[in-house]
């Protein structure tokens, strides 16, 4: 962690222009400060939920909003403040609840503004049917899990095609004391079938997160094996894709596949070593 | 840069016209133009002359001040002019005595005609 911490402040410094003034942003995918963008998209979508006992998330509206004001900004959840280190550079600080809670609990308030979805009658548990073995718990056998409020940084570089990205995240409410981290790398295609993106990311967890949210301790599910989580890596690949139809109304769809290591699937709590998530649907902008 | 600036000045008299002489019955008195500069990007400076005029009751010491930029000097005079092509952005324009006393300032702005545009740092639908 003090490696990347270094690496954080080493291209702070190298890039030299702090507070410089903001370079033309002028492809589709900029954004106008101080106007707030608000977008709902309604089709149908999942995200799996791959512990014991957890329900898949059904998505039907989701919502996108976000605001960039002139020192502050809000992105669907995360608030934060920005500097434009350089033409390319872009150093932010920023808080958010952490996401891994999302999977204990489906009306988690960090999914309220990731994923939007109507309850069905008969909401599918992807445990039913499945028999439990001995050294497996459910999430109903474990005892709650808190929801951590993370401070992070995050350096970003763009081009007109590219995106890459580092951001390191710091538990700041005393809820698993540990620290995770992303590194990605984007690439933006626009064509007659539409706006593409294809990102693929590498998550790092700590031990100590891993450990809050998957760890089994002695105070639960006494029947099955304690487990002591380990640091986690985390690939993804996710695949976006956008067609503007008027100047309000397009379709979007994603696609997302987060592969889960050992770390994780070796938790009793944890049944797949993949996490994925779809959606497709009808956009409509409000602005 | 600067040249593919396309600046429109507006030229913004505060009550009296640049070109009229200066009648108030306050003991210093000032005019500025312009104070408020139109760029075709926001962010950016604004390259235009700038006129200041200024009358005292009695003679005094100042110096006119952009920011903190000491821009020119007058001793003993009750009356001053000042024209020059300036470089400037939003900041306070004042005249101080010797004391380095604030006796008069406006403030100049820049409006841009376009806003700011950025690069959003979080992915669209907030999929995480």
């Amino acid at each position: 962690m003090r490696h990347l911490c270094f690496l954080f402040i080493l291209l702070y410094c190298l890039t030299g222009r702090v507070f410089a003034q903001a370079d033309e942003c002028n492809t589709a995918d900029c954004i106008n400060e101080q106007q707030l963008y608000l977008s709902l998209a309604v089709g149908y979508g999942q995200r799996s939920n791959p512990l014991h006992g957890g329900e898949k998330l059904d998505m039907v509206i989701l919502p996108d909003i976000y605001y960039y004001g002139k020192y502050l900004f809000f992105d669907n959840g995360r608030l934060g403040s920005s500097l434009q280190l350089s033409d390319n550079w872009q150093l932010s600080l920023m808080g958010q609840l952490n996401q891994e809670k999302g999977y204990f609990q489906k009306w988690f308030s960090g999914n309220v503004l990731q994923f939007s979805s109507v309850s069905y009658p008969q909401p599918s548990r992807e445990s039913d049917t499945e028999k439990l073995g001995p050294y497996q718990a459910t999430i109903q056998q474990i005892r709650k899990r808190r929801t951590a409020f993370d401070a992070g940084l995050q350096l970003d570089w763009f081009n007109n095609n590219w995106q890459f990205q580092a951001a390191i995240w710091n538990d700041v409410s005393n809820t698993y004391n540990g620290q995770h981290a992303s590194i990605a790398a984007s690439r933006n295609w626009h064509g007659d079938y539409g706006n593409w993106q294809l990102t693929g990311r590498l998550y790092w967890k700590s031990a100590r997160l891993i450990d809050a949210y998957y760890g089994i301790h002695d105070d639960e599910a006494f029947y099955t094996e304690q487990y002591q989580g380990q640091a986690s890596w985390q690939p993804e690949l996710r695949l976006d894709w956008n067609k503007p139809l008027t100047e309000r109304v397009g379709l979007i769809a994603f696609l997302r596949y987060l592969k889960l290591d050992s770390a994780m699937t070796e938790s009793p709590l944890v049944r797949t070593d993949n996490v994925t998530t779809w959606f497709l649907g009808v956009s409509y902008r409000f602005f | 840069m600067r040249s593919f600036f396309a600046l429109i000045v507006l030229t913004v008299f505060s009550t009296l016209a640049y070109t009229q002489p200066l009648a108030c019955d306050e003991e210093l008195c000032w005019i500025v133009s312009p104070v408020i500069c139109v760029t075709q990007q926001a962010e950016q400076s604004c390259q235009t002359e700038l006129n200041v005029s200024w009358q005292s009751q009695q003679p005094r010491d100042l110096c006119l001040y952009l920011a903190e930029h000491q821009l020119w000097c007058w001793q003993q005079a009750t009356t001053g002019n000042w024209q020059q092509q300036t470089d400037w952005q939003s900041a306070s324009l004042s005249l101080r005595d010797a004391r380095q006393q604030v006796l008069v300032a406006t403030e100049l702005h820049i409006l841009s005609r376009q806003p700011v545009r950025r690069r959003r740092i979080a992915a669209p639908w907030s999929i995480f």
